[in-house]
């Protein structure tokens, strides 16, 4: 018999979010274009979401955000709408809005050896968040883009090649380091959950920041949990939400509150008594 | 009224930030690095 497929409303937000920030080549099959040009691009979406890819009608908030300090100046606009999204919902939009989590979760589904990320390799993306920040300024180079992101490797570059063969002349020593990347990232997203966003994503960082702030929460009442595991188990990012409900790294997936069979945990309202 | 007091006071200072980039027509410069292919991204 066949197995019906079954979408939780999260993968369905997450199918949506795709098509909407990326429906350019879908609504304009015909116009021969690879890139959008038009006016959205002048906003910023609020996940890591290559602007040079031939499908994004936004621009990717970190990239706008190191080409921003690379010109020397303050990205105010970038910063006060990282922060305006996580001081509400904190990393939910990792959870439900990022493609590229949720290509990541796909990945995780092939049949492979797992291994767990350790909690010291967490803090790595704050590395990156630095240099994020510090090279563009120091060095003029928009670093995260140019030499790490696997995003603008997948969605960016190898489709912009595809579609103009004639790049393939000019690339550089940097596109091979993308592609291994690339590679390596798959890999690991096969093997560790969501690889990409607990050790290097720098978005995830900042709204990670928010998490123990943001009014969007998770609440947990140890007089109902049993500790059985389940919400450990179930968890995109493999951190134990009964021991820190407002992990740095939780995503706000809430497939942890769906499952947990006591009700120990809920979702709540950070400024509610 | 601790966590409303921090809360509202964050909010007050990211709004400003926008309010700021809007002034200073930073959309303007987020739309001139999108519109064109960015050959730092696809590593060219």
């Amino acid at each position: 018999m066949k197995k019906k497929l079954k979408l939780s409303s999260r993968r369905i937000i997450q199918i949506l979010s795709f098509v909407i920030f990326n429906p350019y080549i879908l609504l304009n099959p015909k116009t021969g274009k690879v890139l959008y040009q038009g006016k959205i691009k002048s906003l910023c979406v609020p996940i890591l979401n290559c602007y040079s890819c031939p499908l994004a009608i936004g621009s990717c908030p970190l990239g706008a955000l190191q080409q921003t300090i690379k010109i020397s100046q303050i990205p105010y606009l970038v910063l006060g709408f990282f922060g305006t999204i996580g001081i509400f919902i904190g990393r939910y939009p990792c959870g439900n809005f990022c493609p590229f989590g949720f290509l990541q979760e796909l990945l995780y589904k092939i049949k492979s050896f797992k291994f767990r990320v350790r909690r010291p390799f967490r803090y790595l993306k704050y590395i990156f968040l630095f240099l994020s920040f510090s090279i563009p300024f120091l060095y003029k180079e928009p670093f995260f883009c140019k030499f790490v992101c696997p995003a603008g490797t997948i969605e960016a570059s190898l489709p912009q090649i595809i579609f103009n063969p004639a790049l393939l002349s000019n690339v550089s020593w940097i596109f091979y380091l993308k592609v291994s990347l690339g590679i390596s990232f798959i890999f690991f997203s096969i093997t560790t959950k969501r690889f990409f966003c607990s050790t290097i994503c720098p978005i995830g960082a900042i709204y990670g920041l928010f998490n123990k702030i943001s009014l969007l929460q998770i609440k947990y009442d140890k007089n109902r949990c049993s500790k059985c595991g389940i919400c450990n188990a179930v968890c995109p990012m493999d951190i134990n939400i009964y021991e820190n409900p407002k992990d740095i790294d939780c995503i706000r997936c809430f497939n942890c509150v769906k499952k947990c069979p006591h009700g120990a945990l809920k979702i709540s309202n950070n400024l509610k008594k | 009224m601790r966590k409303k007091i921090i809360f509202f006071v964050l909010l007050f200072v990211f709004l400003i930030l926008v309010l700021v980039g809007i002034f200073l027509k930073q959309y303007d410069l987020i739309y001139n690095f999108g519109r064109f292919i960015c050959f730092d991204c696809i590593g060219l």
